[in-house]
């Protein structure tokens, strides 16, 4: 055993070559269907010190499988992901925010509703590791969104036993459980406010927000006033975004007035929103009494989100469409999370 | 040249070897307990699951504790009202999450010394036993119905039919063998779909 390896408490297997570890991967069922890259001692060591935390520091724990998650765990899976070792802070903070009480791990990562488990990012740290918010941000091709995104996702899998067709009962399951992250464009979406900073967090500080989706919504309305946007907006989701019929989330004593969902406006309604010096808390306040109103038939369901700033606001994406994604709410809270050197806390 | 690498499942520490609760031997003065998850109409279910189990078994009384959600275990005080009977049957696994957390009710119970009986859907049946087998039983009894959908999103009378076609399992999962054979009741044949094993 390496010195490298004496300073890390996990099992560590051998292989001949490259490719036999890549074939040993999929035979373990290590991946989630891609290829991913060897976990090393030495790199593992790399993303631990990027964080500053020791091996055998824990993020967290899904009590009902028995499991705690380490630093180290987490970092072995962050490398095979494809991260950067400068990424796995925004991973640790994550990682935290999924196994906090409101993050719900367990349920969201078992339930037959298959729901996404979304990483939206503020602050400093997107322009440091190259995080995404504009055009195709939800997509492939950004190294930081996809390999920070898929991080979560193995640490899901791996070490939190989410094995599809095991403890993961998902009906069909989602792209999105590839991975699913991005930052606001808090630049573009000046003089909104930020997301984490309508959170409390300030301007210099870096967030994760960590939010399990069941699904999401495309909402393309064409009107040319905010108040016909955000009308659209509710009428989409009273027929096509809340309604379940399997159970209202809204019921959930569990997670009472925590409930929320996150509406991500792009461009094209963003310029309206600003042209006619909306804020973020009056598009809250005024989607707020419409979304919770009573429901009127089968297929106009509300949601029952206690206060108008449970619809969190960000911004993102590309012009073109007039378009705004919303993530639907499964089980689980927004959990937000500071981003530091030394591990979100 | 070769490659070592670190194991991306790797747990810090293996689980505790716990028992599960004896049975109780006699079938009379006992306070029925029903932990629900509050999944689809499956309180409907449980409340005629009670009446059928306390025909049989002669219960002194009983008590209903719904938790907050599908898939998060008992609050504390939740824990506490439960913790006042003397046997208890937990469920209804009908969703992935909240079928194995079911189980896990059941296990801590018996782990606190109060046998508990697990109802689900047979279509979970894989999940619950991968949980049971983590937790340290892996063939941990499991009392199946196949009413579909698995979510409990039932007519009421269906949910009702259903309890009454389960009860005798999980009537023959709470007691002891030999408390059974005193009884002199007369059981009827196992329904359809049902499973309910040895006990590890």
């Amino acid at each position: 055993m390496t010195a490298t390896q004496e300073l890390l408490r996990g099992d560590s297997h051998t292989f001949a070559t490259p490719v036999d570890f890549l074939e040993g991967a999929y035979e373990r069922g290590w991946t989630d269907g891609l290829p991913v890259v060897a976990p090393d001692p030495e790199t593992v060591l790399r993303f631990l010190d990027a964080a500053g935390l020791r091996p055998d520091e824990e993020l967290g724990t899904v009590p009902t499988r028995e499991v705690t998650v380490t630093a180290e765990a987490a970092a072995t899976n962050a490398v095979m992901a494809g991260c950067r070792p400068e990424c796995f802070p925004v991973v640790v903070a994550a990682v935290r925010a999924h196994l906090s009480l409101l993050g719900n791990s367990h349920c969201t990562t078992a339930s037959l509703a298959g729901p996404s488990h979304a990483l939206i990012v503020n602050g400093p740290v997107r322009h440091e590791l190259g995080i995404a918010s504009g055009q195709g941000c939800m997509g492939p091709g950004f190294r930081a969104n996809a390999t920070i995104g898929r991080a979560l996702r193995l640490v899901i899998r791996n070490v939190c036993r989410s094995v599809p067709g095991v403890l993961d009962r998902a009906i069909f399951s989602t792209p999105a459980r590839y991975s699913f992250c991005f930052g606001e464009d808090e630049e573009m979406g000046a003089p909104w406010t930020p997301m984490h900073q309508q959170l409390g967090f300030g301007p210099e500080d870096s967030t994760v927000t960590m939010f399990s989706a069941w699904g999401t919504l495309e909402s393309n309305s064409v009107a040319r006033s905010a108040e016909g946007i955000l009308d659209d907006l509710v009428a989409d989701l009273r027929w096509k975004g809340f309604w379940k019929g399997l159970g209202d989330t809204a019921d959930d004593v569990f997670l009472g007035d925590a409930l929320a969902f996150i509406v991500v406006v792009g461009p094209e309604h963003r310029q309206v929103f600003h042209e006619q010096g909306w804020t973020k808390e009056r598009v809250q306040e005024y989607t707020f009494d419409r979304i919770t109103a009573p429901t009127t038939g089968p297929r106009d369901r509300a949601c029952a989100i206690s206060a108008p700033e449970r619809m969190l606001v960000t911004t993102a994406g590309g012009t073109g469409i007039p378009e705004t994604q919303v993530l639907l709410p499964h089980l689980g809270a927004p959990v937000t999370t500071l981003i530091s050197k030394g591990g979100a806390r | 040249m070769s490659l070592t690498v670190m194991d991306p499942t790797w747990q810090p520490s293996a689980s505790a070897q716990r028992r599960l609760a004896p049975r109780p031997q006699r079938t009379e003065g006992l306070r029925l307990g029903v932990l629900c998850n509050g999944l689809g109409n499956s309180t409907v279910f449980f409340d005629e699951l009670v009446v059928q189990l306390m025909e049989r078994g002669k219960f002194d009384s009983h008590v209903k504790v719904v938790k907050d959600s599908k898939s998060v275990p008992p609050t504390d005080e939740q824990w506490q009202q439960i913790r006042t009977a003397d046997v208890v049957v937990t469920g209804f696994g009908g969703c992935g999450s909240c079928s194995t957390r079911s189980v896990r009710d059941a296990l801590e119970l018996e782990w606190s010394g109060i046998p508990a009986v697990y109802v689900g859907h047979q279509a979970l049946q894989p999940a619950v036993a991968a949980i049971s087998e983590i937790s340290g039983h892996a063939d941990y009894p499991q009392v199946l119905g196949d009413l579909n959908p698995p979510v409990a999103a039932w007519e009421d009378e269906a949910a009702r039919e259903l309890a009454r076609q389960l009860a005798p399992a999980v009537f023959r999962r709470i007691f002891d063998e030999s408390a059974l054979e005193d009884l002199a009741l007369r059981l009827g044949r196992e329904p359809v779909g049902t499973t309910s094993g040895a006990a590890s």
